[in-house]
């Protein structure tokens, strides 16, 4: 409450500043509270620096530009209401200098854009008239959901990547898999993931604890550094989401995630990216509960193609996980499944039925047979009969999901929609949460894209 | 210049020094107890027959012109058995040295014997000193070290009972790691010159420069109180008995480490010789300050990208042998009539340490029903060079004002340079057993080391033989880690063959480069009053005194990484480096830093210790004395990151620390020691600087504890001595320690990536015994020249275990203990040495061996298994031989068994290697000439 009333104060000395500003013309001015956040405001730019209180409760407008000065939390408690069409700036910067906007446990971000005036997280030196060049990555941050929905590492705490367990509003976590970290519709977040520090680089969209009644729904996150979204743990729900260009892999998951996913399309960029999709289970330990099993349809994975030796997917530490629907395309591996030395591992989700690639089709994947596409990832200390028999019911596996391979081009980097009257064979989703179609893939063939207008990609 | 200024200097001092012939000559030595060692003040020296003659001073010293001639010497002091020597022969312009041990006049008046020359610098001196002490104490002479050819102090400690040493550097007292030891040099409070640490790096002192290493082990009131383990006093050589010279030279040959082609290096600076970076190294100054991010100024980003040295792999070079020359000067001169001694001692070595049979591996357990453990990482290529350079300087001179009052001077300074390159490749596990990792890292660490201290000793006859001792200390020590250099990338390996490289940074970090620099100050100013209080029993006094350290550091940390938009690495670094490549606007190569993180982690400390003392040395009955006394001390320890936001640790403590020392006489040379006292332990600064920092590619993050508080330890030990004979004797010791919420080292669970830190825990205990002898073989004739000795020690110890960590531990293990053994402490340590001495022919031979008993390194995150150091066994030889009167030729042989140097992961009876290497033998021939 003391918090509301101090930022609610503050936000009151915040306008009346600006509105003085106006009067006299005077280009910077700063509050003066050590402790509290600093906007610091020159002619439409409004600089933000978080000193620990957060944003406040407040409406970020779309007729400023909002530079965030590291790192800026929405506290919990805070509702941060980004107006549409606005854009806000990362300030460049590594480590303990790097700049993204951070929703705390128990804090809200309401950014809904529209499709003619989607809301822009980009690098300061963006003028956003294509002076930054489609696949500069890591120029800032990026945009960071903490909530209190279930991990499955012990003990159920995590302080996100890169940010020091010193700073308590880093942690995420808790046991509301429900939980509400706001609204982020029609979002574009270009050119990030900075370095954070040992190593860590920011995430386009990282989601940490976040529950399932978050809404996040038409997002791109283009030119990031690392991966474009990650999950860590909880039960986040993403439909409409266009990763491209980044420059680690294109959907990651971690620590128990039991997201629903829809119509998640990642494009790669020729030289830069590493897999489409990286999926672990647990850390400490790997076996901890939940074990990590979201359900993935209609998802599009276009990769570097040949040369770039690189993978569609990776199932590793015990993460399960369901795809339908899909399709993959343009990648000289295919999807592998870990099989370790130890008793707990993917393979064992995909004995136990925590993990299936079912109706999916595979263009131009690895050598185009189950065998090749469906591969086992052998640890040290795997007897390569034990390696074999995997192998070989893995790849049986393909066929009994009822996937298939095309040798057509349906889909490309420029164009990810296939031709209509292709791509029909999926499966109709039982879970109400899903769209319930049954064409395969992100788009629906020979319709329209709903990535088009509002997207940096697209508008390329 | 400089140098020819210190020859000429040299040159000098050796003239004047040198005697002049036509003279009178002089008599001199030292009179002590023949007991107790005791230096007897006041002893009268006498031409027999004549009035000529003089008194000891207050360390038992005397020196007297006589003209040349034979004369009859009588020494003589109250209650002691007065001695005749006949026929004393005093030459022209020479030093007769006569000390001489007076026997305690008791009811059934012994013989008379001369118990010899006592040198202070030989062990059965050392063992006096030890007999005599109020606390426990070992230590080890210089002519023990000179004999089993130790070349610097962390080497000799090795070989003191209960010690072990890790790193090469660092102490381990009874098993307790170095926040519980603390390092004095003569006496005066030193500052460490690691970062990272509380003590002192050892091999920072040669052996040449040092008269002994004392090691108390037992609290006493007028010692400082943060020790629990022990008390390390490093006393460097003082006044010498007369002119001596020696200056030695040695050749060193490791068959891996010198004259090997393929020695790993990189190209340093001009000084890199003398341990000083002569600027190759710095920051390039185009790079200070923020450096722009891409758009904002490309063209001066490209401009710093380029300012940087293009070096960041090793390289193999030719090794040459390993060296070591060090002269030593002492004499006793008069200054205006004042006796004036003094020492000089300079040594400069280098030396190569090369492996490449290295492995490294990192583990981890997925579950704890596993049987095994996954590997992670598993270089099978480690290779790594290593060039030693160090030299020193020590001066130190006495006056002697009168008898009575002595004042001293000591300059020293140490300096040592590493410079190590290392290479390493191999497999990273998981989910893709193709890729193969491969790691540089260049490194120059910088050590310097001064101290000036000035001391001295009043002896006041008038005011009931009131002794007031006094010194003032300062020393500077600095760690300078220019251009860290790390240096990392992966490849996989085509179906056609062809490697296809990558540098990723969420795998491991991008090249990058540090600069460190820590300085710290120190001031140590004591003064103790020695009162006598013959009223109860002849030996009893009472002393008291004060003691105040300052100590600032300051540690600064520049970083710098190198990032690319899209991967160009190709796998040959000299071209990925090269200025084409690192053109900002095209996207290429660019540097980034943060001065945020820069300043984060950087700190400045401050530490006060003041503290007094009041103490009791008495003797109610005969055999029986009692030390007891109290020590209160008052600690103010203040860290702060150069971010003022970030909480600064702070500690401020008064402590009351008793402690009573019971020593029963039982017979002539045989003790039996009991004591009890409390001591404290401190953080470090760094250990109370609340930011995070990283070391290695591979290894944890490290985050101090602002809120850490000292640890109160309770000490009891009983010990049993028997000296039996000179330079012979046994002991046997038994100790317990009980610490209250000791500081240990444990993970924050939370961490996204494993991160250390340390926390206060609840308590720990350890207990041991420790067995030392020591003997000459002269029971069989055959025998009788051999000297045989050694020292078991057997430890044990239990911690408690953080809350949190203990919760995750038990994720894996529902069985997990809640306590564990301290980290560093060995279970066992043995020590063993036989010595062999023909004084007709000038041979000696030296066989020592040693062996610490498997203990924790490091505390691991989640349920992966404590990491542990092995065992390791360790034995050298040496001979040496006299070539006439001056010359001695020694060939010594280290590390003859060529033990691996292995650390593991213990799991389900199986051990998994987490590092190992070996260093192969050494083979040294030295040369020494002495005139004394």
């Amino acid at each position: 409450m003391k918090t509301i009333l101090k930022n609610a104060t503050l936000l009151f000395f915040m306008t009346s500043i600006f509105l003085f500003q106006r009067c006299k013309k005077e280009n910077v001015s700063t509050i003066k509270d050590p402790d509290a956040t600093e906007y610091i405001v020159e002619d439409n730019r409004v600089t933000v620096r978080d000193h620990g209180l957060g944003t406040g409760t407040i409406t970020w407008t779309s007729d400023k530009i909002w530079i965030l000065d590291h790192l800026v939390f929405v506290n919990e408690g805070q509702t941060l209401t980004i107006e549409t069409g606005t854009v806000i700036k990362g300030k460049s910067g590594q480590e303990n200098d790097a700049s993204a906007l951070v929703v705390a446990r128990g804090g809200r971000l309401i950014a809904v854009g529209t499709r003619e005036n989607p809301i822009i997280f980009t690098a300061e030196a963006d003028d956003l008239n294509g002076n930054i060049p489609l696949n500069q990555r890591g120029l800032w941050g990026g945009v960071i959901l903490l909530g209190k929905a279930k991990l499955n590492s012990s003990p159920g705490e995590t302080a996100i990547e890169g940010i020091p367990t010193t700073e308590p509003r880093g942690l995420y976590g808790g046991n509301d898999d429900n939980d509400n970290s706001g609204i982020l519709k029609y979002v574009s977040i270009r050119h990030g993931g900075t370095d954070i520090g040992e190593g860590n680089e920011i995430n386009g969209l990282t989601l940490g604890g976040v529950g399932s009644k978050t809404i996040i729904e038409y997002i791109e996150i283009i030119a990031n550094k690392d991966d474009g979204v990650e999950i860590f743990g909880g039960r986040p729900g993403l439909k409409h989401i266009l990763v491209s260009f980044c420059g680690d892999d294109g959907l990651d998951y971690d620590e128990g995630c039991r997201a629903r996913i829809q119509f998640y399309t990642v494009i790669q960029d020729p030289d830069a990216g590493d897999r489409l999709g990286e999926h672990d289970g647990g850390t400490d330990p790997e076996t901890g509960e939940p074990y990590a099993i979201p359900y993935i349809y209609n998802a599009t994975f276009i990769g570097r193609g040949t040369g770039a030796g690189k993978r569609v997917i990776t199932f590793r530490d015990n993460a399960g996980g369901h795809y339908y629907n899909s399709l993959f395309a343009n990648q000289v591996k295919g999807i592998d499944v870990e099989l370790l030395a130890a008793n707990y591992d993917s393979y064992k989700q995909l004995s136990d039925n925590n993990l299936s690639v079912e109706h999916c089709l595979f263009q131009n994947i690895a050598d185009g047979t189950a065998a090749g596409i469906f591969r086992i990832s052998a640890g040290s200390g795997v007897f390569p009969t034990d390696s074999a028999a995997a192998a070989k019911i893995w790849a049986e596996k393909f066929n009994v999901w009822k996937n298939t391979i095309t040798d057509k081009v349906l889909v490309s980097r420029n164009n990810p929609i296939p031709p209509a009257g292709t791509a029909q064979n999926g499966i109709e989703p039982t879970d109400p949460w899903f769209d319930k179609v049954t064409w395969q893939g992100a788009f629906k063939p020979g319709g329209e894209n709903w990535a088009a207008g509002w997207t940096l990609f697209f508008r390329h | 210049m400089k140098n020819l200024k210190t020859i000429c200097l040299l040159v000098f001092l050796l003239l004047v020094s040198w005697p002049s012939q036509g003279q009178k000559g002089i008599l001199k030595g030292r009179i002590i107890d023949a007991e107790t060692g005791k230096e007897l003040i006041g002893a009268t020296i006498v031409v027999e027959g004549t009035i000529l003659g003089t008194n000891s001073d207050l360390n038992g010293n005397y020196s007297l012109k006589l003209d040349p001639g034979s004369y009859d010497m009588r020494f003589s002091y109250v209650s002691y058995q007065t001695q005749l020597l006949e026929n004393v022969l005093i030459e022209p312009g020479k030093v007769k040295v006569l000390n001489l041990a007076l026997q305690e006049i008791k009811i059934d008046i012994r013989e008379v014997k001369v118990m010899g020359r006592l040198n202070r610098k030989s062990e059965a001196a050392l063992q006096v000193m030890q007999k005599k002490s109020a606390s426990v104490f070992d230590g080890i002479s210089a002519s023990e070290m000179a004999r089993m050819n130790i070349s610097n102090a962390a080497d000799a400690l090795k070989r003191v009972s209960g010690i072990s040493v890790e790193g090469g550097k660092y102490i381990y007292v009874r098993g307790l790691s170095d926040r519980y030891s603390i390092t004095t040099l003569n006496g005066a409070v030193i500052p460490g010159a690691d970062p990272e640490r509380n003590t002192v790096q050892m091999d920072l002192f040669p052996s040449n420069i040092i008269k002994a290493l004392a090691v108390y082990k037992t609290f006493s009131p007028e010692l400082p109180g943060n020790f629990t383990g022990g008390y390390i006093n490093i006393i460097t050589r003082d006044f010498p008995d007369k002119f001596n010279l020696q200056f030695s030279a040695s050749a060193g040959y490791n068959p891996k480490s010198n004259l090997n082609a393929s020695f790993l290096n990189y190209p340093g600076g001009r000084l890199d010789a003398l341990g000083l970076d002569d600027g190759t190294r710095a920051i390039p100054e185009t790079a200070c300050g923020q450096i722009p991010s891409r758009f904002q100024d490309d063209a001066r980003l490209t401009n710093i990208t380029r300012s940087f040295n293009k070096i960041m792999e090793p390289r193999p070079e030719q090794s040459s042998l390993n060296q070591s020359y060090s002269l030593g000067l002492g004499n006793s001169t008069r200054i205006r009539k004042i006796p004036f001694g003094y020492n000089i001692g300079i040594s400069w070595g280098k030396k190569y340490e090369y492996y490449d049979d290295g492995i490294t591996g990192r583990y981890k357990l997925i579950d704890g029903n596993d049987r095994e453990l996954t590997a992670q990482l598993l270089l099978d290529t480690d290779e790594k060079g290593s060039e030693h350079a160090r030299w020193s300087v020590l001066g130190s001179g006495n006056f002697k004002i009168s008898n009575h009052h002595t004042m001293g001077i000591l300059l020293l300074h140490n300096q040592y340079g590493t410079s190590i390159a290392r290479y390493q490749e191999g497999i990273k596990h998981s989910d893709d057993n193709e890729m193969h990792y491969q790691t540089r890292t260049l490194q120059y660490l910088q050590r310097g080391f001064t101290s000036v201290q000035l001391k001295g000793e009043h002896y006041f006859k008038q005011l009931g033989n009131m002794n007031i001792s006094w010194f003032t200390s300062t020393t500077y020590s600095s760690q300078y880690e220019p251009d860290l250099r790390f240096f990392t990338n992966h490849y996989t390996i085509a179906p056609d063959g062809s490697r296809k490289y990558e540098i990723t940074q969420s795998l491991y970090p991008v090249p990058t480069r540090y600069y460190r620099n820590m300085n710290g100050i120190s001031f140590d100013n004591n003064l103790k009053i020695k009162l006598p209080l013959k009223i109860i029993g002849e030996e009893s006094y009472i002393k008291a005194g004060f003691d105040y350290i300052r100590k600032k550091r300051s540690f600064r940390e520049h970083k710098f990484m190198f990032n690319e938009n899209s991967n160009t690495y190709a796998g040959d670094i000299s071209c990925y480096l090269d200025d084409n490549n690192m053109d900002a606007a095209s996207g290429g190569i660019y540097v980034t830093n943060s001065i945020n993180s820069d300043h984060q982690n950087s700190y400045d400390g401050r530490q006060y210790i003041f503290s007094a003392f009041f103490l009791g040395d008495i003797s109610p009955i005969s055999d029986l004395r009692l030390v007891g006394g109290i020590r209160m001390e008052k600690s103010h320890i203040v860290t702060k990151s150069l971010i003022p936001a970030l909480a600064e640790g702070y500690l401020d403590n008064t402590d009351l620390l008793p402690s009573l020392n019971i020593i029963w006489h039982i017979t002539c040379g045989m003790n039996l020691r009991l004591a009890g006292s409390r001591t404290l332990a401190l953080p470090t600064f760094r250990e109370l600087a609340p930011y995070s920092s990283f070391n290695f590619v591979g290894d944890y993050v490290f985050v101090g504890n602002a809120t850490l508080k000292r640890t109160l330890c309770d000490n009891t030990d009983l010990r049993w001595e028997y000296f039996f004979k000179p330079g012979e004797m046994i002991t046997v010791s038994t100790f317990y320690k009980l610490f209250h919420n000791p500081i240990e080292r444990t993970f924050n669970t939370e961490a996204a990536n494993p991160e250390l830190t340390l926390r206060n825990v609840e308590l720990a205990k350890v207990a041991g015994i420790e067995l030392e002898f020591r003997k000459k073989l002269d029971f069989s004739a055959l025998l009788k020249d051999f000297l045989a000795g050694g020292n078991i020690s057997l430890i044990r110890s239990s911690v408690s275990i953080d809350h949190k960590e203990l919760l995750l531990k038990r994720e894996f293990d529902p069985d997990f203990p809640n306590t564990r053994s301290m980290t560093g402490q060995a279970p066992w340590l043995i020590n063993a040495f036989l010595g062999y001495r023909n004084k007709k022919i000038g041979f000696e031979a030296n066989i020592s061996y040693h062996v610490t008993g498997k203990r924790l390194f490091l505390v691991n995150a989640a349920g992966i298994p404590d990491i542990h150091i092995h065992r390791h066994n360790l034995l050298d030889a040496n001979i040496s031989k006299s070539l006439g009167k001056k010359f001695r030729l020694r060939l010594a042989a280290e590390n003859l068994l060529n033990d691996p140097a292995l650390i593991v992961y213990p799991y389900k009876g199986n051990s998994y290697i987490y590092q190992r290497y070996t260093l192969n033998r050494t083979w040294t021939l030295g040369l020494k000439y002495k005139i004394d």
